[in-house]
């Protein structure tokens, strides 16, 4: 009995120690987008000519598209490396982030592209949904396993990487220019009304991946073990990879490609709060969101007044953080 | 609880693995199915837990027909312990051990179930593991990470997918000793096993599969030089050196 209790007692400290890693992060994030939000306006706001109101519109929408943002595509990692149990697994393994740069090719390319408001993004979008068909198409072919989806991603992401390579040599230098401006990602593409929509999402998104998290744990054990326990596998798993790829198309069809994000930050908290979906999801939507916002100062400061874009440097941030703790993690 | 199977046949594409095995599992009995690789005995536990469907015959548990039950109402009552688990290597031990609660988990666990957990990681003699990262364990403390998932679940039936198989002498003691309390607690413990002394000396009832078929099933009786021999396909010498090291 005693030694009962000293199991539970350590596991509800550190239960406690999560919590709390969750609470600093989610306020480190929220300062983050404070100061996001207000730095330089003074400086700015001292223009005379100014509209206070814009500014602060365009500054504010920016920072939750980067929050939001953030949280989508790291809630995205987490459930497409416990499903695929395969840590290189983000939302661009299975290739949405391809199709969905494919369908801005072909409207930039086609359809007026960036000039008619929303073309690229339905376009983007609607290449994604293609790009899912097809893999779920292949992998239910294949029985629905976690090879067969890995692999039908890989050959989606070659084919529409292959699609952009053509559409990039068949453009003129404009059209060139914008294809490439759209795949760079841009955090300034959210507007009120998308973001209502990606707030949305991001709320029943991650509200049914939390509720499904003891069947993901469950999967994760093994198909068989998932079966054993009440969950059915592929069901369970081609589910929530179809949400984790709808939310990453919507994701990366507003704001284009941000590399880096869904994949290393999973990776950062389940070294920081350990593998149990309970404290790895909330842990990895906040930190997702933090890193966003820092990446978008920076994006924004480094070689201020030219704004580099966000999908350069989620990569350059992220890679060396990336590599310390990994290297801190052998080391140890 | 009690366990029928009635005539059950299954196979893996052509190839038949069980054929018209018909048995049955009382309450408090400990079950070692034994045979050669590719016998049939991981498919007798996949039909008897629903993971794996007989293409004929059919199962019951207490009369009612396996089929008849809902998914989370199997979960209830069978505990499943696979050969392998590939369970995220960052999860403690204590986390780990937590996924076994999960058919009565509605939303968060509560103290009850940080309490049977506990117990089942005590049971195993891994309360100084409980923790540790599974990155950390080796082999065979994995193995006994997932027999104490198996008892967190506190099921009626438990089947064990060979549970000892890559446990030091200690180890597999601990465990069979384990096994056998819940046996004699009213639990129905099922577990296919290669080692043939541990399970004539721990088991009450023994079913030796060769071919997909039952060969022989009773008691201790049945281990006789005869049986193992056809059964596992071994020179009567070879036989003699394997029992003067096991017995």
């Amino acid at each position: 009995m005693f030694m009962t209790n000293n199991v539970v007692i350590r596991y509800l400290s550190m239960q406690r120690r999560n919590r709390v890693i969750i609470l600093i992060i989610l306020l480190l994030a929220l300062i983050a987008a404070i100061v996001s939000a207000v730095a330089g306006l003074k400086t700015i706001f001292a223009n005379q000519y100014i509209v206070k109101e814009a500014i602060l519109s365009i500054r504010i929408t920016r920072v939750i598209s980067a929050l939001l943002c953030g949280v989508l595509l790291s809630v995205s990692g987490v459930i497409m490396q416990t499903l695929l149990k395969n840590p290189l697994a983000s939302p661009y393994t299975l290739g949405i982030s391809n199709a969905a740069a494919f369908g801005a090719a072909l409207s930039i390319l086609f359809f007026g592209g960036i000039s008619i408001p929303g073309v690229t993004f339905v376009s983007a979008f609607v290449v994604s949904l293609v790009g899912l068909a097809i893999i779920l198409l292949i992998s239910s072919l294949k029985g629905g396993g976690v090879e067969s989806v890995i692999m039908a991603g890989v050959v989606i992401n070659s084919l529409f990487s292959s699609g952009i390579a053509l559409l990039q040599y068949i453009a003129d230098s404009a059209q060139l220019a914008s294809i490439l401006f759209w795949t760079f990602g841009d955090l300034g593409r959210g507007e009120w009304n998308t973001l209502f929509a990606l707030l949305a999402v991001t709320v029943v998104a991650t509200l049914f991946f939390y509720s499904k998290r003891w069947d993901y744990k469950a999967l994760e054990v093994s198909d068989e073990y998932a079966r054993s326990v009440g969950v059915a596998p592929i069901r369970c798993r081609l589910t929530a990879l179809v949400i984790a790829s709808l939310i990453t198309a919507f994701t990366v069809s507003i704001f284009g490609v941000i590399a880096f994000v869904g994949l290393a930050v999973p990776h950062i908290m389940r070294r920081v709060v350990g593998g149990n979906l309970n404290y790895l999801l909330p842990s990895s939507m906040f930190f997702g969101a933090l890193f966003m916002v820092i990446c978008d100062m920076v994006s924004r400061y480094l070689l201020s007044p030219l704004l580099l874009p966000i999908g350069i440097i989620t990569s350059l941030v992220g890679v060396p953080v990336f590599l310390i703790i990994l290297c801190n993690f052998y080391r140890r | 609880m009690n366990i029928t199977l009635n005539s059950i046949s299954c196979r893996y594409g052509k190839r038949v693995a069980l054929d018209a095995v018909s048995c049955s599992f009382s309450a408090g009995e400990m079950v070692a199915i034994i045979g050669p690789n590719g016998s049939g005995k991981s498919t007798m536990l996949r039909c008897i837990n629903r993971i794996m469907l007989p293409f004929r015959g059919f199962v019951t548990y207490d009369g009612k027909n396996l089929l008849d039950m809902k998914a989370s109402e199997v979960a209830e009552v069978v505990a499943y312990v696979p050969q392998y688990s590939e369970d995220d290597k960052y999860s403690t031990v204590f986390d780990s051990v937590l996924l076994g609660r999960k058919p009565y988990l509605r939303g968060v666990p509560t103290r009850g179930d940080y309490a049977k957990v506990a117990d089942a990681i005590v049971k195993m003699g891994l309360e100084e593991l409980s923790m540790r990262p599974l990155s950390a364990l080796s082999g065979g403390e994995r193995q006994r990470v997932m027999v104490a998932r198996a008892l967190a679940q506190h099921p009626a039936v438990i089947l064990l997918d060979e549970p000892i198989a890559s446990l030091d002498i200690k180890h597999q003691l601990g465990v069979m000793n384990t096994l056998r309390r819940l046996a004699d607690g009213g639990v129905t413990v099922i577990v296919t096993i290669h080692d043939v002394a541990m399970a004539a000396r721990y088991c009450n009832k023994t079913i030796m599969l060769k071919e997909g078929r039952i060969f022989a099933i009773g008691g201790s009786e049945i281990y006789t030089p005869e049986n193992i021999r056809v059964v596992y396909d071994v020179d009567k010498e070879l036989y003699e050196l394997y029992h003067s090291i096991h017995l």
